[in-house]
């Protein structure tokens, strides 16, 4: 693959003191280089680190009702957890291209890739729509059981996610509107943030289907 | 503050486990009888730790405020905020003394609803927290690298904290649960994630003091040490001024405090 | 903000296509465990086993090919690292209780 680096944090143009990225340690921790800014990555692991105490809290709730649990998940639509999860997976795909093709200065291509994504979130926000709908249809709320407490919960906290992550793509398809022919350095930070943050939404849910959907 | 706080809710209030709004009123009111008076000092001890966690919010508005020279907007909001933020924790300390307090001696209705208006006050009011959270991110984020004393990451935690928190208010529609005001998730994670987020700021406002201090002591010496180590106020008596060009002169007539006399 | 071009090599456009055929196959192949339960010689706690192994590896998989951590500093592979087999050991721990 060769020598990748990622796009660069700005330079250091102040005292030694105080830099950009805070202390001599925390620069030279970046020396191999993250997708987009360190601080991106602090919130992503924060972001995960709630979503296994959520994973855990589910799974610690499934001990104590094992039936409830049972009878929530012969209830959920496993074609749809599993058209949800293409949804998720297919945004990423997207996502992580344009990002490549941005790198290469195709634009163009990468402007259309970020529609794609976005269309694909649009079509998960639409399925979990329907899907809501048919389980409050049937007369399963969040007040139903402890199941449907979890499982509307936290797929609506998820959702809440998709939903930014719509508003974020929007801003990283203005960023690349502004590209001329190959980014600079901020520019393709603020993409790969945006990238980075996608895939973790996409990460998160891939938790959510195996606990909810999947394992009894 | 937060050893204090936690001690008074752990040792003495005993709420692990916290009562669950679905118990009867009944329930509630013997469960408070059974340790009144330990309860009672609990609830002392909690507002007694809530005093001290406002010099600690304002130890760390005050770096966004070194660098926002003429219109502290952000530093404002934290100030606004960390005021409401504080006066909701105590408040709801507050209520729960006063459930606490008539125990037994009036109906378990009213003290449950007494009660209950002390979690939400607790719990509920967290978009103040959250505008506090934000403020503290966007003063990070939007420093001049020059004055970057918190790192950047540390506004990004600051801001998936905040959402962390925000469960907090998802707490009115369960009265069991994980996101009941005693859940886990509505209230044990956003109550821990708390206090860790504040072990991990407080590490790095320490830091922060020390290389202003270097920076301080580096501006000084480019200044001159008959100046001290920061920069002499137009008004600072301890730091007599000597070099008359630093000196503010003082109006010579009202005319010209009403900006008619030209200087 | 400079204009200097940002100087990254690629990651190869197969490379990525292909996980995201690598993460359908594993969803597909999770769906199969989730749809028949208790089936065959695996019991319960094997499927359950099974299927929060496979929804880890795909977990590893987006963080590996699309948020290129395969190119990405040891600090942040090892957090993640440290969360995959944290999330995982608890989880499989309270599926086998």
């Amino acid at each position: 693959m060769g020598d990748t680096t990622f796009a660069p944090d700005s330079p250091n143009t102040t005292q030694p003191i105080a830099g950009r990225n805070g202390t001599p340690l925390e620069r030279r921790m970046l020396k191999r280089g993250v997708p987009g800014e360190v601080g991106i990555w602090a919130f992503i692991l924060t972001d995960m680190s709630v979503f296994a105490i959520y994973y855990i809290v589910v799974a610690l709730s499934r001990s104590r009702q094992p039936e409830v649990f049972l009878h929530g998940r012969h209830l959920m639509s496993l074609p749809t957890g599993l058209l949800n999860t293409f949804f998720m997976l297919t945004a990423s795909l997207f996502v992580a291209l344009a990002v490549q093709y941005i790198r290469q200065g195709r634009n163009g291509t990468s402007q259309v890739l970020l529609v794609g994504a976005g269309l694909c979130g649009t079509g998960f926000v639409i399925t979990k729509y329907f899907e809501w709908g048919a389980k409050l249809a049937a007369g399963y709320t969040p007040l139903s059981d402890n199941f449907f407490q979890l499982y509307f919960m936290l797929t609506g906290i998820h959702l809440l996610h998709v939903l930014v992550a719509l508003v974020v793509l929007a801003y990283m398809s203005r960023k690349v509107t502004h590209i001329r022919q190959v980014p600079a350095a901020s520019q393709m930070r603020f993409i790969e943030n945006g990238a980075s943050y996608w895939h973790m939404v996409d990460l998160i849910w891939l938790g959510l289907f195996a606990l909810l959907y999947l394992a009894s | 503050m937060s050893v204090v706080y936690i001690v008074g809710w752990v040792v003495f209030a005993r709420l692990i486990p916290a009562p669950s709004p679905g118990w009867s009123a009944q329930r509630l009111t013997d469960w408070l009888l059974g340790h009144q008076i330990q309860f009672l000092i609990g609830c002392a001890v909690m507002i007694g730790a809530a005093g001290l966690w406002g010099m600690w919010c304002a130890a760390l508005s005050v770096w966004t405020y070194k660098t926002e020279s003429r219109f502290p907007v952000l530093f404002a909001t934290q100030v606004i905020s960390v005021a409401a933020g504080l006066t909701f924790f105590i408040f709801d300390t507050l209520f729960w003394t006063v459930a606490a307090f008539r125990a037994g001696q009036r109906s378990p209705e009213i003290t449950q609803a007494i009660w209950d208006v002390g979690w939400f006050g607790f719990l509920f009011t967290i978009t103040v927290y959250i505008a506090w959270a934000v403020s503290i991110a966007l003063g990070i984020l939007w420093n001049p690298p020059e004055h970057q004393l918190f790192p950047r990451w540390s506004a990004f935690l600051t801001i998936g904290s905040a959402l962390c928190w925000s469960a907090g208010l998802l707490i009115v529609f369960f009265k069991q649960g994980q996101f009941a005001y005693n859940g886990g998730l509505a209230m044990w994670l956003p109550l821990g994630e708390f206090f860790v987020w504040l072990a991990i700021m407080t590490v790095l406002g320490l830091r922060a003091i020390s290389r202003q201090e270097q920076i301080s002591r580096h501006e000084a010496s480019q200044r001159g040490a008959q100046y001290g180590v920061y920069e002499p106020g137009k008004r600072d008596i301890f730091h007599p001024i000597e070099d008359s060009a630093l000196i503010e002169r003082p109006p010579e007539s009202v005319a010209q405090l009403a900006g008619q006399d030209t200087r | 903000m400079t204009t200097t071009p940002v100087r990254s090599t690629v990651t190869s456009v197969r490379f990525i296509v292909g996980a995201w055929l690598t993460l359908l196959a594993l969803t597909l192949l999770s769906g199969l465990f989730g749809a028949e339960h208790a089936v065959g010689a695996l019991g319960v706690k094997g499927i359950d086993t099974a299927i929060l192994l496979i929804a880890f590896a795909k977990v590893f998989v987006i963080a590996h090919a699309f948020m290129e951590h395969r190119h990405a500093a040891g600090w942040l592979r090892l957090s993640f690292a440290g969360w995959y087999v944290l999330v995982c050991g608890t989880l499989m721990a309270l599926y086998w209780m």
